[in-house]
């Protein structure tokens, strides 16, 4: 006989068995609908919340891969202008935004100039690249629409070329000279008209356009507006304005791509975003972020499958622990006419793998298919019309359904090992107690916890990486869970005071713990990561609470007024006036020199506080400070923003604290001054706030410098981010002297002075003075009280898109709803769980049937302990779940709230941080879910002990 | 003469209807005065575990009466036989039925605990039927870690706790050895000689002998009746040749 036939034979056998125990799960499953359904939802729900979650992500935050219609369209490339200025060449990954400079030899761009524009350059551009060049633009333009005024935004490209889907004609034909426009829908949505002229206005100049059709044009995920032959908008047309896309080049390579960053040229190439480089093709220089990336999408997907796993497999334990159990005297009745441990443990599984295949299938379609309605409501909602089609990511829709089936094969392993410990003749005889509990395991617990505390402590310390305090958290839950049988044997032994029901819900929880553990289990996991979960979002509610700092006194307005609009005041606050003819309006006027807009030379004065203890100069520029700085940096890498003690206030303040003027009674009447500095304020005078050193011997002084040029990497009225070098010699052009008073920094006074302020002058004061400023906007106040909800919504119509009004209600909350989503959902999974292993353990105890009726149970004394099974299983579950949960809580919440925002210095805080335990949520899950448990489980159940029914 | 505590007045039972109807109890009466023993037996289906359902409450007649201590137990509600249960009457089965969670002390108090009594009572009185019924040191221990003769006697401790007048036994012995069975009748014929009445279904006769009368059932219907002193086994040779 040779070796192969025992081996087949083996097979064979194998198979049979397999197929059996599948033959059998499939009846089972149709057999016990109400169990089955009960694991199905276990398993299907979190998959599809899963796969929902991955799907609606992706499909919201597309890939470059997928926008590529809306971006390149037909074309093989997108290339940006060179950098101006530089000699350095370019390395990059193709995608168009992932680029470093390399160092000097670029390679000049035969025939191409960096003042001409973008039209002018595509020549060039399109030989050097091998193809024909399109100048496309994205730019912003306001049209005239009636009496109101709209922004929008254009796409500049000549479309006759044929760009594939980025610009479809939909009716009428592509605009074929500058003074031509087609609109697209997104446009008309917006109140554009579809035929007829648009009137753009070009700084104070008005142009009109004619419209020539209709057609979708894309700037990226979303559409334009318009699509435009000519330039739209002051700055459009410009050199370095534009991009080109090419047409014609073929495929643009890796290597192709490196020979083209000798020119200093970004691209995005269709070819190597559909194929985009390996880590080892990528440049040195590009490697570690794209391996970082990498690494840290990996860590997401596993750390997301282990979660489901550990979830689904919690879940769905009580339910196969149930199937086992009633399955046991099948099992030993098929024990004891010969089948194998092997073969009894394949039935069980077999029910796993039929379900969970089933299940995870079923989820996996309904996550996709919830995806695909978020997506389609998202469309019709959002105001703009976005690039978004479903993106399903199939691996991960693929890894998730098998992570899913792989749970339920693992909750199922549990009771299926037990089999091999199954006592045929003790089950024959109906005896029904778990095996005495494990004493090694509540010690594995117990080593897992301490671990699991140390390593959350570590986590709050920040000793590790981001990962130590999840990992801790989690083996913190292990070890909980590791201790639920021993808990279970405890409470069962203090349960001898309990009335009747209780005592013996928590003695059958005791002694049936291959039934009640999962279910217990699954309880302490869900109620452990529901109370972390509720703790971080409370705590950082709290925390966004504490830090809030009101821009305006409660219940009055501000209105934002758009400096670059011509319109006069009147004419801009004229729509507040119509809503509401008591308001009283006071412009806020910005005392700057050098409010600076991109492209202007900041040719106009600073102007700063001069602080106690400084010079003149020093409120300009504080070289002392910043030749300090300098010899203690050793690169521009070390350097962070810092703050002269020189410059505290107006426009070189780091920390955005203005001058600003308003009317002296709105001055007095928002401060609440009285007596002497109320008089100071009408004598034009000002208010300093919260930097009692700007005022020396009741004055103010306000200085203004002479104009210089920025220090390298700076913009005006930020302090420098990289070393700034030699400082310009300060030049100052004046002193302005004003009479002041101090009052402290507080929330309120921060409120009563609109926000970052430091300085309140009399606008009068202002102008006699001979100040420069600027028109911020408007403080509003209702004299008859708070200005309502309704009025704010009814004067932002009346305002339509040309600025916007804002009332101070204080912090709002924003997290109730998802609180509300995130207990319900708890609460469901919660409640699936325990009355799936009450109703295991109501259908175990019919044998003790006659006896309750002997001694005089009726159908409310079944409802008790009923009510007690659920209860007992659920309170147990939810106050270890409380207590296991809070310390990851604490420990997520420690190290993200320990950094604040102090309202009065302007500065993060180290080392308060907000930890906040939200009972009444909480509360709802570790009480409420164990007495609705308990409610539905005595609701359920509706006949009266089983009386006559014969019992051997 | 002693006022009957346990009356059936010509009770039918009748299981199912038209052509598949089977009859249970066939017109049976049946008086058990305090401190009487009443053993039932018969074949297998000759009604005698249906009589003793029907007289404990747990099923009704479809005709005829019961009454316990005078009151009619075929016009009393729900909750108002599992009342009775708790406080007049205890039943012991075959397979001991007790409740495997709790302690025997505990099994024992549960009709007491049910029925509103404070715990501490409760355990004091299941105590006492413990003392009774020789079992205080197996007072803690749980149903598993008892014999069957133990457990049994449990259940009877169960069944006598409290101001219960009136035990029902199916089958008591069934499950345990002879010398036990022996032991746990003579238990009961103690109890019902300090005043209790009993109703045993039994199908040996020499438990039977335990009683103060048999009552022979076949097919539902009261075949003969006999004080254990005019010779059960007599009865039995009888009924074994099918002549009655």
């Amino acid at each position: 006989m040779t070796t192969s036939q025992p081996r087949s034979r083996e097979y064979a056998a194998w198979r049979a068995s397999w197929g059996l125990a599948l033959r059998m799960a499939r009846r089972d499953v149709r057999r016990h609908r109400g169990r089955s359904l009960v694991v199905l939802l276990m398993v299907s729900l979190p998959t599809a919340l899963l796969i929902f979650g991955i799907t609606a992500n992706r499909t919201l935050t597309p890939s470059d891969e997928v926008l590529l219609p809306a971006t390149l369209g037909s074309a093989d490339a997108l290339v940006f202008p060179p950098l101006t200025g530089s000699e350095e060449t370019i390395v990059q990954d193709g995608s168009g935004s992932n680029w470093l400079l390399r160092g000097k030899g670029r390679q000049p761009i035969p025939g191409y100039d960096p003042e001409a524009t973008a039209a002018d350059n595509a020549g060039a551009i399109g030989e050097v690249l091998g193809g024909r060049a399109i100048p496309v633009e994205d730019t912003e333009a306001r049209v005239r629409l009636g009496q109101r005024t709209v922004p929008i935004a254009a796409l500049v490209v000549d479309a006759r070329v044929g760009l594939g889907p980025k610009a479809v004609l939909l009716s009428g034909r592509w605009a074929q000279t500058p003074d031509e426009v087609v609109v697209t829908p997104q446009g008309v949505r917006r109140g554009l008209p579809s035929t007829g002229t648009l009137t753009l206005l070009d700084g104070s100049r008005e142009v009109t356009r004619t419209i020539v059709g209709t057609a979708q044009g894309w700037i990226d995920v979303r559409m334009a507006d318009v699509v435009s032959l000519g330039p739209v908008g002051s700055r459009s047309g410009d050199p370095q304005s534009g991009s080109w896309l090419i047409l014609g080049s073929g495929d643009i390579t890796g290597d192709r791509l490196k020979a083209l960053g000798r020119y200093g040229l970004p691209i995005r190439s269709a070819y190597l975003v559909r194929h985009p480089l390996t880590i080892d093709e990528l440049p040195e220089e590009l490697q570690g972020a794209t391996e970082f990336g990498a690494s840290e999408t990996r860590i997401y997907t596993l750390g997301g499958g282990a979660l489901l796993i550990l979830i689904t497999g919690l879940l769905v334990a009580p339910a196969f622990a149930v199937s086992a159990a009633r399955q046991r005297r099948t099992l030993a009745l098929a024990a004891s006419n010969g089948a194998t441990t092997a073969h009894l443990r394949r039935t069980v599984l077999g029910q796993a793998v039929v379900l969970g295949a089933l299940a995870a299938i079923l989820g996996a379609g309904a996550g996709i298919a919830a995806a695909y309605a978020y997506q389609q409501w998202n469309e019709a909602n959002s105001e703009q019309t976005l690039y978004l089609p479903l993106t399903v990511p199939w691996t991960a829709v693929l890894g998730v359904t098998a992570c899913a089936v792989i749970a339920s094969i693992g909750a199922a392993l549990l009771p299926a090992r037990r089999l091999d410990r199954l006592d045929i003749v003790g089950v024959m005889k109906g005896q029904n107690v778990s095996r005495p509990a494990s004493r090694v395991l509540p010690v594995v617990g117990l080593v897992l916890m301490a671990g699991g505390s140390a390593l959350l402590i570590l986590g709050m310390r920040r000793v590790f990486d981001a990962l130590t305090v999840p990992l801790g958290a989690l083996l913190l839950v292990l070890g909980a869970l590791a201790l639920i049988p021993r808990a279970l044997v405890l409470i069962g032994r203090l349960a001898a005071r309990l009335p009747v029901a209780l005592r013996m819900a928590a003695r059958d929880a005791a002694r049936q713990r291959a039934r009640s553990g999962p279910a217990v289990a699954a309880v302490v996991g869900g109620v452990a990561l529901l109370t972390t979960i509720l703790v971080a979002v409370a705590s950082d509610t709290a925390q966004s609470a504490r830090d809030y700092e009101p821009f305006q006194r409660s219940g009055e307005g501000y209105l934002g007024l758009d400096p670059s609009l011509d319109a006069s005041w009147q004419s801009q606050t004229a729509p507040l006036r119509a809503v509401a003819p008591q308001f009283v309006i006071n412009p806020v006027h910005q005392v700057t020199g050098a409010m600076w807009t991109e492209g202007q030379a900041p040719d106009r004065p600073h102007v700063n506080v001069q602080i106690d203890g400084c010079t003149p100069e020093q409120a300009i520029i504080d070289t002392t400070f910043w030749n300090s700085l300098n010899s203690g940096t050793s690169g521009p890498a070390s350097f962070q923003p810092a703050t002269s003690p020189c410059q505290l206030i107006g426009d070189d303040s780091p920390l955005g604290r203005a001058i600003k003027a308003l009317p002296a009674e709105e001055i007095i009447r928002r401060l609440e001054l009285t007596g002497a500095s109320a008089d100071t304020v009408r004598g034009g005078g000002a208010v300093v706030i919260g930097t009692p050193r700007a005022v020396v011997n009741g004055r103010l002084r306000i200085v203004l410098g002479a104009p210089f040029e920025p220090f390298e990497g700076a913009e005006v009225g930020q302090a420098p981010t990289t070393a700034p070098g030699q400082p310009p010699t300060p030049r100052v052009e004046r002193v302005v002297s004003l009479p002041a008073v101090s009052i402290p920094r507080t929330k309120d006074s921060s409120a009563q002075s609109t926000g970052a302020t430091d300085v309140l002058i009399a606008a009068d004061a202002v102008d006699a003075a001979r100040l420069p400023h600027t028109l911020l906007g408007a403080v509003v106040h209702d004299p008859a009280g708070p200005i309502s909800e309704e009025t704010e919504r009814a004067v932002n119509e009346a305002l339509g898109a040309r600025s916007a009004f804002n009332v101070e209600r204080g912090f709002v909350r924003d997290d109730a709803l998802a609180i509300a989503l995130i207990v319900t959902a708890f609460t469901l999974i919660l409640l699936i769980v325990t009355l799936t292993s009450t109703a295991l353990a109501m259908a175990e105890q019919q044998r003790e049937d006659a006896a309750m009726a002997a001694v005089g149970a009726t159908r409310s004394t079944r409802r008790a302990f009923a009510a007690a099974q659920a209860f007992v299983t659920a309170i147990i579950g939810t106050v270890l779940g409380f207590v296991v949960g809070f310390v990851p809580g604490y420990a997520f919440t420690y190290p993200l709230t320990a950094s604040s925002y102090d309202f009065v210095t302007g500065r993060e805080v180290i080392g308060d941080p907000t930890v906040v335990v939200p009972w009444l949520p909480l509360a709802i899950a570790v009480l409420g879910v164990p007495l609705l448990a308990a409610l539905l489980a005595a609701g359920g159940v509706r006949r009266a002990p089983v009386l006559t029914r014969r019992t051997a | 003469m002693t006022e009957p505590l346990v009356v059936l007045d010509t009770v039918s039972r009748i299981h199912g209807e038209g052509a598949t109807a089977v009859t249970a109890l066939d017109q049976v009466s049946l008086a058990i005065a305090p401190g009487e023993l009443v053993a039932v037996m018969g074949p297998s289906g000759s009604g005698k575990s249906t009589l003793l359902n029907v007289a404990g409450g747990l099923d009704r007649p479809t005709s005829g009466r019961v009454l316990i201590e005078g009151e009619d137990l075929t016009t009393m509600g729900g909750a108002d036989l599992a009342r009775l249960r708790r406080r007049r009457m205890g039943f012991v089965f075959q397979d001991y039925n007790l409740i495997p969670s709790l302690t025997a002390a505990e099994n024992v108090s549960l009709p007491l605990e049910l029925d509103g009594e404070r715990i501490s009572q409760a355990r004091r009185h299941a105590r006492h039927a413990l003392d009774l019924l020789g079992l205080m040191d197996l007072s803690d221990r749980y149903p598993d870690a008892m014999s069957g003769g133990q457990q049994q006697r449990v259940a009877i401790a169960r069944a006598l706790v409290g101001d219960r007048r009136f035990v029902l036994a199916d089958e008591p012995t069934g499950a345990l050895d002879s010398h036990t069975g022996e032991e746990v009748l003579r238990v009961l014929r103690e109890r019902c000689d300090a005043g209790i009445a009993g109703l045993l279904v039994t199908h040996e006769a020499r438990h039977a002998a335990w009683a103060d009368r048999v009552v022979f059932l076949r097919d539902g219907r009261v075949v003969d009746t006999t004080g254990t002193d005019s010779g059960v086994e007599g009865l039995l040779t009888t009924s074994a040749g099918g002549s009655r």
